[in-house]
């Protein structure tokens, strides 16, 4: 019953100390964790595999149709999705274009230009970070009093990716702030030394190295921006919309407020529909996903 | 967090020279950035601020922490936020009960127990559910879990607290299970060899030696999931409905914090009305719980153990 | 174009919105329902070209729309029908009359069993699903039921969606909700429609019911408000047309009662007389 335990260990140990252990306490080889532990881990599979199966099993079913059917359920097609799938894109463009020059450009401030021994600086990063752990949802009710209601902004695209990008702003400031803070300090002296100026410094040492983790981080905070469906809600989604939004001020379509939308309807076909809507905004943060995955790879790649 | 010590010297500051001007620049920009992520924080806190302040000067606060009726628009407006607090906190504590035995033995699997190729497969299932949005996860306990629950227990309501709690833990697990492998690897190996040596089997040396070794960043985990799951909005908005009444059975329908803010927002809310200013109230009490619960957890985090491989 | 308003409207804007851009090549609408209060607020607001309604504009909502220079035309649509609903294996309760609907829904109201609602029937708790303190149906149904609009029980399941209170009702033994008729027909498998006692008699709530008066005090005319400025565009015209002409045959398929073939001239005359007056006005 011993599992060959040096292949299987993050820890390798060795065939002597395993020889040596096992006579030693003979019977205690029952190991309660490794069930466990397994049990959990298939766990998280079978849930991954049911959620997908989930999804799947809804759409699948649509084509069978119901006889009470409600006229104005549109299937999970082109013409129901698609102004949803284009809101979802101009908002994570809105959130890239926002987020990631603002959030960047104030972790390069504080790590790099800022004072790092004033407690004003470092009150104000620890504020920062842990604006990353407050619902999106506040985020919403801020965005609707201060975007809609303050500026006009009106339920437009507009207001929900400015919305986006200050609840992903938080993210890219730490995760930027810590791949800064990766860079090997030998790098500033050595061009200090030389009596380059702190832009040149961070032109030329910081950014390139820091580079790929930067937009790994990025990556992520506008990936998890993208599902975001309540701050949206709050701010007004449309519900209903016969048309792809083509600008920043065109009415505020998303998929996953579509998927809401959609999900909470009874009815075997706005089921379908919703899941339909799900499986894309998954698509597209796949998407977005290995396309942050490529650019991380290349930006490592271009650097030494 | 080690502050940085290698700064430009201070006698080559103001001198001009090659550069001086775009420096200045620089500096000039990346000051407006951290200026604008500073205003949007005071934005968002003074909205809340204000909203609440409002709130508070027509509802006294002794109702609002104490009082066990919440009827903000009725005709004789009710402000007890009891039973939106009760019911956050039943459904965060049934999540994290489901999510840490779940995410902390899935760690300790991916972290001692598996291959390296089952292990990439649980990994990527456990990397895949954390990127899945949680309105996914709302559709999934509305017309999922919740016509599942009714088939064992017939008397479960259309909105019932037990299947927003499941897949609230299920969609937390993740983080546990991702934070928590992070506190196992920290701790040094040499520990475990340790225990390997005296013989003890491998779930003894982990529960008994590496475990209490990464205690403080497995509580982070915990704590750090838990933020999540009060914070979660859209499960408990499409499935836990809206009763804001004190319900004992995990069967009845519960309305939480974030459900009342997301629920009141799909009618229209008014910004000088009664419904603007309860769900501020409601997202100030939110905002305050959810940033000290995370910074909490983070200050684990940053504690880490003596001895440890990863300072 | 903008649309917002009523829930009890959606099944019918929605397939008016949906024909609409099938006719017009993808016409631009836009729809939400933040409920007849939230339309009408987001109308005088300037923030959208048409609410659509499930009551009539109060005074205090003239008012602010006078204050802010928004002038707006109502156009009767379609007829509809509060409906008060039960769970579908509720067969002990046929029929409830207005007094007890009252008993029930009356502020402060301690009616939480069916026995207490109705001696005989079972001991069993009452639970309540309705539409939130925005929709215009809660307006109508407290306004008829309880004699002042707003005036209800807080102690129910609020929803912004009709939807919502159709899954609650049906997914909830011994619950009860009210909701427009359109939406109780889109669940009416899971549902079970309560006859209401109106004084002379239980009937059932439907179309012809609506149509004929008979079900007369719950029943209320749906009304889109149109914007006079956004008249100027011939989209918004041309879509507040289209709804129209379209909801003679839309209505009853979405689960309306249809009005009179009169009364959609009559809307057409009231359109016709906005859109010169928001000409003569830009000119």
């Amino acid at each position: 019953m011993t599992p060959p335990v040096a292949e299987r260990s993050a820890y390798p140990v060795s065939p002597t100390i395993q020889a040596a252990a096992k006579p030693m306490l003979p019977g205690r080889r029952r190991d309660f964790l490794a069930g466990a532990s397994r049990l959990a881990a298939a766990t998280m599979l079978a849930a991954a595999a049911g959620l997908a199966g989930v999804l799947a099993r809804a759409v699948w079913q649509a084509n069978g149709g119901s006889a009470d059917g409600t006229p104005y359920a549109g299937g999970a097609g082109w013409e129901t999705i698609g102004p949803a799938v284009a809101g979802t894109l101009w908002l994570a463009l809105a959130t890239a274009a926002l987020a990631l020059p603002i959030g960047l450009g104030t972790a390069l401030y504080l790590e790099e230009y800022a004072r790092p021994k004033r407690r004003a600086v470092r009150a104000f990063q620890a504020a920062v970070a842990h604006l990353a752990g407050v619902p999106s949802v506040v985020y919403g009710v801020a965005g609707l009093v201060v975007l809609v209601h303050g500026l006009s902004a009106g339920r437009s695209i507009f207001a929900g990716g400015l919305a986006l990008a200050a609840l992903a702003l938080p993210t890219v400031v730490a995760t930027s702030a810590e791949a800064i803070r990766a860079v090997p300090d030998d790098l500033r002296t050595a061009a200090y030394g030389l009596g380059a100026t702190r832009w040149q410094v961070v032109r030329h040492q910081v950014l390139p190295a820091a580079a790929a983790p930067i937009a790994a981080g990025a990556c992520a905070a506008i990936t998890r921006t993208a599902g975001e469906a309540a701050p949206l809600l709050v701010l007004g989604a449309t519900s209903f919309a016969t048309f792809a939004p083509a600008g920043p001020g065109d009415p505020l379509v998303s998929l996953p407020t579509q998927v809401f939308a959609w999900a909470v309807r009874p009815q075997a076909e706005f089921a379908a529909q919703a899941a339909g809507a799900a499986i894309a905004l998954l698509a597209i943060l796949l998407g977005l996903n290995v396309a942050g995955l490529f650019l991380r790879r290349r930006l490592r790649k271009v650097l030494p | 967090m080690v502050a940085r010590t290698v700064t430009r010297p201070l006698f080559l500051e103001g001198t001009g020279g090659p550069g001086a001007r775009a420096d200045r620049v620089a500096r000039r920009v990346f000051l407006a950035c951290a200026a604008l992520t500073g205003g949007t924080a005071a934005v968002v806190l003074g909205v809340l601020a204000v909203g609440a302040a409002q709130f508070f000067a027509e509802a006294p606060a002794g109702g609002f922490f104490a009082g066990t009726t919440w009827a903000p628009f009725a005709e004789e407006p009710r402000f007890g936020v009891w039973p939106l607090v009760a019911a956050t906190s039943r459904i965060t504590i049934g999540a994290i009960l489901v999510a840490a035995p779940l995410g902390l033995l899935s760690a300790v699997y991916l972290q001692h127990y598996a291959g390296r190729r089952t292990g990439a497969v649980v990994a990527a299932a456990v990397a895949a559910l954390a990127s899945v949005p949680t309105v996914v996860f709302g559709y999934v306990a509305l017309n999922a879990a919740t016509p599942l629950l009714r088939l064992v227990w017939p008397g479960a309501e259309a909105f019932n607290g037990a299947s927003a709690t499941l897949v609230v833990g299920l969609m937390i697990a993740p983080t546990v299970a991702f934070l928590g492998r992070e506190a196992l690897a920290a701790v040094p190996p040499a520990y475990f060899h340790a225990g390997m040596a005296l013989g003890a089997s491998r779930g003894r040396v982990v529960a008994l030696v590496v475990a209490p070794a990464a205690a403080r960043g497995i509580a982070a985990a915990v704590l750090l999931a838990m933020a999540r799951a009060v914070g979660e909005t859209m499960i408990v908005t499409m499935a836990a409905g809206s009763h804001a009444g004190l319900a004992w059975s995990p069967l009845e329908g519960v309305r939480t914090l974030t459900a009342f803010v997301a629920q009141t927002s799909l009618g229209d809310i008014a910004p000088d009305g009664p419904d603007f200013r309860a769900v501020a109230a409601v997202a100030a009490l939110l905002f305050v719980v959810t940033y000290a619960m995370h910074a909490a957890g983070r200050a684990l985090l940053a504690r880490r153990p003596a001895g440890s491989a990863h300072p | 174009m903008v649309v917002d308003g009523s829930n009890s409207v959606l099944p019918l804007s929605e397939a008016v919105a949906a024909a609409f851009a099938e006719r017009h090549g993808g016409g631009r609408v836009a729809l939400r329902s933040s409920g007849t209060g939230g339309g009408f607020r987001r109308l005088c607001d300037g923030e959208t070209d048409i609410a659509t309604a499930s009551r009539p504009m109060s005074a205090r909502e003239r008012a602010r729309c006078r204050e802010r220079g928004v002038r707006h035309v109502a156009l009767p649509v379609a007829r509809d029908g509060v409906t008060v609903v039960a769970h579908s294996r509720n067969a002990l309760v046929a029929c409830l009359g207005l007094g007890e609907l009252r008993r029930l829904w009356a502020p402060g109201s301690e009616v939480s069993t069916w026995r207490a609602l109705r001696p005989g029937l079972p001991a069993q708790a009452v639970r309540l699903y309705a539409p939130g303190s925005d929709s215009g149906t809660f307006d109508f149904f407290t306004r008829v039921v309880v004699g002042r609009a707003k005036a209800s029980r807080a102690d129910y399941d609020p929803s912004a969606d009709h939807e919502t209170i159709a899954r609650g009702v049906a997914g909830t033994p011994w619950a009860m909700g009210y909701m427009g008729y359109a939406h109780y027909a889109a669940n009416r498998h899971a549902l079970r429609a309560l006859q209401v006692d109106t004084g002379a008699g239980c009937v059932a709530p439907s179309p012809k019911s609506f149509a004929d008066g008979s079900y007369s005090p719950l029943v209320r005319e749906l009304h889109l408000y149109v914007a006079e400025d956004a008249l100027r565009r011939p989209a918004v015209g041309r879509f507040a047309g289209f709804f129209v002409d379209a909801s003679p045959r839309l209505a009853p398929e979405a689960g309306y009662a249809a009005l009179s073939a009169a009364q959609y001239v009559r809307s057409r005359a009231l359109l016709a007389e906005a859109t010169r007056a928001a000409e003569r006005g830009s000119s």
